[in-house]
């Protein structure tokens, strides 16, 4: 609470952290197993058209299914290997999805190009957002939305900066923290970069303060400006500000970022272009770093895997299409007392069933929680103590809403602000009464749409 | 005195005030044609919304005004379409009972369970996190969205899967629409022959989470004297107009997962029930 | 996957640890100084009203819930009937009859907690409900007061409340029967838990310190009762005490701490308690200072306990980014 370092306004928690758990020395690297499952469609847009056929031999880096549209993402190989079939199997955050399966030959045909020393070219920097299009890359830190969209701002905003998200708020997850500490140049590259294709001189780096070593490398990095990779052309020079920032969930969330950095509000249902403002994950900007400078697709990224329940937590280079069963072998397998599996941060994660599911480019941990950390709970009636309303970052009244979603009053729930909760789950984190608060408040968004249509 | 006056004062007031009365009826009076009166009054005032139109009354100023010989009060049944057809001096569309009917019978234990859910009691809230009760993608999720949105009391959760009570269905059909996994659908009221199974899936992958789960063998629809039975879209449906009841299908059914609802089944080996 | 079932559901998948149980049971801790103080006050007959109070309100809960059949168990321990039953006894003289406890019980339970539909959707809070039943029912015996033990008293000497002299004779003699420190530490008569400002405020600030209850109700409660009797204090010094010696007296103490602000009937939003706990202290003091009852602490929670629900509608947290959606409204 009694921080001297900037944080967004109101409401939010402070879970426990548990990020020393899988806070290693450095990430491992895991081996594509002998079958892949690529998901063809891993972002928020129109789903990608498949691209190749059963049998067809692919390289690494070859594309298997193509953007559809301008909302749209290509996916990549991220092995060599022969597409065996495409088929509907479980996904992360559905029941069943399309996926290409290829058996792995292990060769690894194709990936010397991408082992080649990093060049920018700056003289070629108008091909920048093309590239970053072309090599499929969506939102790493959750959200998947295709960056190359993110970074073409309509007409009639005026973006003047660039806010790189190495907050990761979320409890137990660190591989943000460790990107940011084991590449410190390639994520300000990667910022650089997008920033010459925003055309904005100010680049602002949000971490929470209970990522010391980040901040730090970053801070150097951006004070000391020696580039690692080589370039060519003349490189723009943008100001960077790494700020630390107040570790409080959910500072990593857009618009409270945006609030604390600039001390710029966001408007309801309006995107950060409307503020002057894009904000990308460090994840992402190393990516684009990638793109650019290597020519390298999407398709590996860093896994954080933690929880009580499995033997050796830490953060894992995968190979977008591993399942994630070989990801929990390659760290060490689980304990006898696992009770809870989760895809992503324990306060905006989904439950998983089985471990079947692939990894795609938005997969930022994997959360096998023991019978300590996961609990199950009874849900009691609301005692009106207020905690929720005390804990909305958006400054809404959650046990009224959810009070009218009760009772089917979806349109009065709405014009409480229903629309306006990203789901957070802070409410629902800090109730004593154990509510459903979030559950409620989705169910009033989707009978809302479905009201309007 | 004092009474006198206050007797007139009151009088006064009571006649001002009932001459703005019938000022105000007067002027103010809205005409309704008087059969939207009377056919309102035949309907069963359920209020359910299963005509489309809100309530009782919203329906009856529609078929009054519009004289559509399709609107139909599902609820009231072939007698009230005639009745209203009396008062209204035209045909009315009438149709066979109908009543909802689950098509999944994948009980507790029977369906394998996928985990504990502990979260919102509402198969909606659960379907739209993907946290299901049960391994089968098309299973009941048995937590009760259907009894939420029964007016009725018409539908009960027994052992993990929801049960129509025929008795008190009226067919309005708001079950079907609550249903996040569309396992209700509309039957013919009464004695039937059903798959009581929704899943699209196959073989050994719907044996591995039901044991009452249809594998799509195909042999009731090889089976089926009449021809009446057919994989449609990836679940197999019974044309109950075309069912005459021989019963093979169920004789023939590997999973057990063809019923005969309301109806007597005779003795049947799998031999008779063969290419016979 | 595996024999232990996992757990599924929606996010978030951790918890904080405070409970209603949790919250429900530090309340019950911080009453244990008050209800100290009025058995060094009143004897041990106030401890039997207490416990008499507690078991009747338990009996009560079970009966019903058993009626309505509700799971008895976990209602039982989450400690909310025992927290009724304690400030229902806190809210009686010690010299009240057992079977007069249990009706009160009867009525805070079953009517003002179950009749709405049990913890969490009762309006009123259920022991003041009950307190101003019994104030008009049994009016005589609500209102005879023990006289404090210390005074080398029994329980037949009954002497009426400092504010009930305030009422009868004025300023001078109601100050010369209850002394600041008298009234401090709860040597004066009346309700077994309300006159020990000492203990209350233990209890309080205990409260404050657990984040169980937030400083907004009390401070603006007790702020409002001490400007409104400075008021009439440098009005008419003689018929009206000065603000410190009211706001020590009668049940200011338990009532800003404990009864008004008592989650489920207190508005939900920091500014909706600023304005519920100054609406509890006008009205206290126009009863005091104007009405006909001696007290108003009771009553004034209870109307404002019927505006909450008004005070939530119309006061509300200020939404995140209303400002710019409002700017670009404006513009358009």
């Amino acid at each position: 609470m009694n921080s001297a370092h900037a944080g967004f306004p109101r409401g939010g928690v402070h879970p426990a952290e548990g990020k020393e758990l899988s806070l290693g020395p450095e990430v491992v690297p895991v081996e594509a197993p002998a079958k892949v499952l690529v998901q063809v469609t891993q972002h928020l847009g129109k789903p990608s058209k498949v691209a190749v056929q059963k049998g067809d031999a692919v390289r690494v880096g070859q594309v298997l299914a193509t953007a559809d549209g301008p909302i749209s993402a290509p996916v990549h190989s991220p092995v060599s290997g022969k597409v065996v079939k495409v088929a509907d199997v479980p996904v992360v955050g559905a029941l069943q999805g399309a996926c290409i399966e290829i058996a792995n030959d292990s060769k690894n045909e194709g990936a010397e190009e991408f082992a080649r020393r990093p060049v920018i070219d700056w003289s070629a920097s108008g091909t920048f957002l093309g590239r970053i299009r072309d090599a499929g890359i969506v939102g790493m830190g959750g959200a998947a939305f295709p960056t190359a969209v993110k970074l073409s701002p309509p007409g009639d905003a005026r973006v003047d900066c660039l806010v790189l998200n190495g907050c990761e708020c979320e409890p137990y997850l660190t591989a943000d923290d460790t990107l940011m500490r084991s590449r410190p140049q390639d994520v300000l590259a990667g910022a650089v970069i997008m920033a010459s294709i925003l055309k904005v001189g100010r680049i602002l780096v949000g971490i929470e303060e209970n990522k010391p070593q980040a901040i730090s490398a970053l801070t150097a990095e951006a004070l000391g400006r020696g580039y690692s990779f080589s370039f060519v052309g003349e490189a723009p020079t943008p100001e960077i500000v790494v700020v630390p920032l107040r570790t409080r969930y959910p500072q990593g969330a857009e618009k409270q970022l945006i609030d604390a950095l600039l001390k710029r509000r966001v408007g309801s249902g309006k995107l950060p272009f409307s503020a002057g403002v894009v904000v990308q994950n460090v994840a992402t900007a190393v990516a684009a770093y990638e793109a650019v400078a290597l020519g390298k697709p999407l398709f590996e990224r860093v896994v954080t895997v933690s929880g009580g329940a499995v033997n050796r937590p830490g953060n894992y280079r995968v190979k977008v299409g591993t399942t994630l069963s070989a990801l929990v072998e390659a760290a060490g397998g689980t304990k006898e007392n696992l009770k809870a599996m989760i895809a992503g941060g324990p306060m905006m994660g989904k439950s998983l069933r089985a471990l079947d599911a692939p990894v795609t480019k938005a997969f930022s941990g994997l959360l096998l929680l023991d019978d300590r950390e996961a609990r199950s709970f009874v849900e009691t009636d609301c005692i009106r103590c207020g905690r929720c309303v005390e804990a909305c970052p958006m400054g809404l009244s959650p046990c009224e809403i959810t009070a009218l979603a009760e009772f089917s009053q979806w349109e009065s729930a709405v014009g409480c602000g229903a629309l306006d909760c990203v789901e957070c789950g802070s409410c629902q984190y800090v109730c004593p009464a154990r509510r459903h608060l979030v559950a409620r408040i989705r169910l009033t968004k989707l009978f809302w749409r479905r009201m309007k249509k | 005195m004092e009474i006198l006056e206050a007797t007139l004062f009151l009088a006064l007031l009571a006649g001002l005030l009932s001459v703005m009365l019938v000022v105000a009826s007067r002027r103010f009076a809205v005409e309704e044609d008087p059969l939207i009166g009377q056919v309102n009054e035949t309907l069963p005032q359920y209020n359910c919304g299963a005509c489309g139109f809100p309530g009782c009354s919203g329906f009856a100023g529609h078929v009054v005004a519009s004289r559509d010989p399709n609107a139909v009060c599902i609820p009231g049944g072939p007698e009230l379409a005639r009745r209203i057809g009396a008062l209204l001096g035209m045909e009315v569309k009438v149709t066979a009972p109908t009543a909802a009917h689950v098509f999944c019978k994948g009980t507790n234990g029977v369906a394998v369970a996928a985990g504990e859910y502990i979260g919102l009691k509402s198969c909606i809230a659960a379907d739209l996190v993907n946290a299901a009760t049960k391994e089968c993608p098309s299973g009941c999720l048995g937590l009760g969205s259907c009894v939420d949105a029964c007016q009725f009391g018409a539908i009960r959760i027994i052992d993990g899967i929801a049960e129509i009570v025929e008795d008190k269905c009226v067919a309005c059909a708001k079950c079907v629409a609550a249903c996040p996994r569309n396992l209700i659908r509309m039957e013919p009221k009464g004695s039937k022959v059903c798959v009581e199974c929704s899943t699209k899936g196959r073989g050994a992958a719907v044996k591995k989470y039901c044991q009452v789960g249809c594998i799509k063998c195909m042999l009731c629809v090889k089976n089926c004297p009449e021809k009446a039975i057919a994989l449609v879209n990836e679940t197999i449906v019974i044309d109950h107009a075309r069912c005459k009841r021989h019963f093979q299908c169920i004789a023939v059914c590997p999973q057990k997962c063809i019923l005969a609802i309301q109806l007597e089944v005779p003795e049947l080996s799998k031999a008779e029930g063969g290419e016979a | 996957m595996s024999e232990t079932r996992l757990l599924l559901q929606s996010s978030p998948h951790v918890r904080d640890v405070s409970s209603v149980q949790g919250i429900m049971h530090t309340v019950i801790l911080s009453l244990v100084p008050a209800l100290i103080a009025g058995v060094v006050f009143f004897g041990w007959r106030a401890l039997a009203v207490t416990v008499v109070a507690v078991a009747s309100c338990l009996a009560v809960e079970a009966a019903i819930l058993r009626l309505a059949g509700k799971p008895v168990k976990t209602a039982l321990v989450d400690g909310s009937a025992i927290i009724t039953g304690l400030l229902l006894a806190m809210n009686l003289p010690s010299n009240l009859p057992f079977w007069m406890v249990g009706v009160g019980a009867v009525v805070a339970i079953g009517v003002a907690k179950h009749a709405y539909g049990g913890l969490g959707n009762n309006p009123f809070n259920p022991a003041l409900v009950a307190r101003v039943f019994m104030l008009i029912a049994f009016p005589g015996a609500m209102t005879s007061w023990p006289v404090t033990t210390c005074n080398g008293a029994t329980d037949v000497l009954t002497a009426a409340t400092p504010l009930g002299i305030m009422k009868m004779e004025g300023a001078a003699a109601a100050m010369q029967a209850a002394s600041w420190w008298d009234l401090f530490i709860g040597n004066v008569g009346g309700c077994l838990g309300e006159t020990s400002a000492l203990a209350l405020l233990l209890g309080g600030l205990f409260l404050l310190w657990r984040r169980v209850i937030s400083y907004e109700i009390p401070v603006a409660f007790i702020g409002t009762v001490a400007a409104g009797t400075a008021v009439a204090w440098l009005v008419d010094p003689t018929k009206y005490p000065d603000p410190l010696w009211q706001v020590l007296s009668g049940g200011v103490m338990l009532g800003a701490w404990f009864m008004a602000t008592d989650m489920v009937t207190s508005p939900v939003t920091r500014k909706g308690m600023l304005l519920f706990g100054v609406g509890c202290g006008v009205v206290t003091c126009v009863i005091r200072l104007l009405g006909g009852y001696p007290e108003g602490v009771s009553f004034s929670i209870l109307v404002m306990n019927g505006l909450t629900p008004l005070i939530d509608r119309y006061v509300k947290p200020a939404r995140f980014g209303a400002e710019a959606a409002q700017a670009e409204g404006g513009k358009a």
